[in-house]
């Protein structure tokens, strides 16, 4: 069959190469369109000046001082929704790569393969990652703070995502008919490969630039070193 | 008698702003995976009861967003609303934290910047003090 003969190998391909070619192009631009910023050069000059300290009537190491800081963070304030962010985003990106299946495939194209989880293992790590997908579904629909920035994109963000995860479930364990699962699974991974770096995912490569590269407020790291344009 | 009529809104020079940092404000409206955990990090948001209105991201997203959704062809009263968004409802202190690394103040700033391109600015001596909500 012509579509199945397309899925199964030119599809494939294309799709990798727009991931990297992709992500190639996004990071580029980024470069050309940002410039190294060095410190203020009052800042870098005058180190912090000796201070005497004062004694302090907070005791900062007590651990109800440090639970009360931690309170503070993003962490503190939404904690199962960062659980769940954490280990839906671990479970994602980790399943995809250490799947046995996956492995063989890779093997037979390519020659090399990555290490293999059980695929016990890989199945539940798939659910998870399918149950998490319907804590974000359920929060967007009634958080009222989440509906109200929610559009239609955030949607079909989700089902994407979701999309190769639920497939592939259901051609693991043979549900349905599976020829067909299979096809749609190659079908909405690649999908999903492919728009890894122009859609909302591009916060995969954004994250990195946001938090380590940029200066801003929240800079990570050394407080980064390139500003845009 | 003559009527006041309204100036027309230079559609171009909000393009030209908006062009001056494109790459800058897709990212950004791109990259939010409009997860709201911003929210609570805004002083704002929390002394208005959380109101959704008040959280970052919708700051950002009903202003740079509404403008460069529809290339600069905004209407007077669109700059308005606008201008209520990035005046009143957040006054750039730049506490916000995103996950992702978004940042939102600059976003604010370069609205403000439009509305000022446009002669929309909000006027602190006309201001009605309503009563705390
Ligand atoms: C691009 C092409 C892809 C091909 C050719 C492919 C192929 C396969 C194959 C052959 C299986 C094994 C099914 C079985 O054991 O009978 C599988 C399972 C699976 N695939 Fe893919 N896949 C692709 C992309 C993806 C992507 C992008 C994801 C996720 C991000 C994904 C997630 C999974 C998962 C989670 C399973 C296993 C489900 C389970 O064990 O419960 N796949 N895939
Ligand atoms: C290493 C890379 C990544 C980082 C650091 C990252 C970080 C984040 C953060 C901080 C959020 C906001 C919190 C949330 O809503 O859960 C988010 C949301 C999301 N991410 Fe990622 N992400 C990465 C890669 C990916 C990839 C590869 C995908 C999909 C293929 C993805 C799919 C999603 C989805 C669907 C959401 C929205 C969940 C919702 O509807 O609330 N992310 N990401
Ligand atoms: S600005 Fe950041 S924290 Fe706020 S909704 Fe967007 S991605 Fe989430
Ligand atoms: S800069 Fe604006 S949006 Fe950010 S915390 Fe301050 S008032 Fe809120």
């Amino acid at each position: 069959m012509f579509i199945s003969d397309l899925i199964n190998g030119p599809l494939v391909r294309f799709s990798f190469i727009c991931f990297f070619a992709g992500t190639l192009y996004q990071v580029l631009s980024f470069i050309t369109l940002s410039k190294t910023r060095d410190r203020h050069p009052a800042r870098q000059q005058r180190a912090a000046p000796e201070r005497k300290k004062e004694s302090d009537l907070l005791d900062r190491t007590s651990f109800a001082y440090r639970f009360a800081m931690f309170r503070l963070t993003v962490f503190g304030r939404y904690p199962v929704m960062m659980a769940v962010t954490i280990i839906f985003h671990l479970a994602l990106i980790l399943t995809p790569l250490f799947l046995f299946g996956h492995n063989i495939l890779l093997d037979v194209s390519t020659g090399l393969h990555f290490p293999s989880l059980p695929e016990s293992v890989t199945d539940s790590m798939t659910m998870t990652v399918l149950a998490c997908c319907l804590f974000f579904l359920f929060r967007r629909l009634f958080v009222k703070r989440v509906r109200a920035i929610t559009t239609f994109s955030d949607y079909m963000m989700l089902s994407i995502a979701g999309a190769p995860f639920l497939t592939g479930l259901l051609a693991y364990h043979h549900v349905g008919h599976y020829e067909t699962m299979i096809l749609a699974h190659m079908l909405s991974g690649e999908i999903m490969i492919m728009m890894l770096p122009f859609t909302k995912f591009i916060h995969m490569i954004y994250f990195f630039i946001n938090r380590f590269i940029l200066i801003n407020q929240n800079t990570l790291g050394k407080g980064g070193s390139r500003v845009w344009r | 008698m003559t009527t006041q009529t309204e100036p027309e809104v230079d559609t171009q020079e909000i393009l030209k702003i908006l062009d001056s940092r494109k790459k800058e404000i897709s990212v950004t409206l791109k990259s939010c995976a409009h997860c709201s955990l911003c929210a609570d990090s805004c002083f704002l948001y929390r002394c208005r009861k959380n109101d959704p209105e008040y959280m970052p991201s919708h700051k950002v997203i009903n202003s740079i967003g509404t403008l460069s959704r529809k290339k600069g062809k905004v209407t007077r009263d669109e700059l308005e609303d606008i201008k209520e968004i990035v005046w009143k409802r957040c006054v750039l202190c730049t506490r916000c934290y995103c996950p992702l690394g978004i940042d939102i103040p600059s976003m604010i700033a370069l609205a403000r910047k439009i509305c000022r391109s446009q002669g929309v600015v909000y006027q602190y001596d006309e201001e009605k003090r309503e009563p705390q909500k």
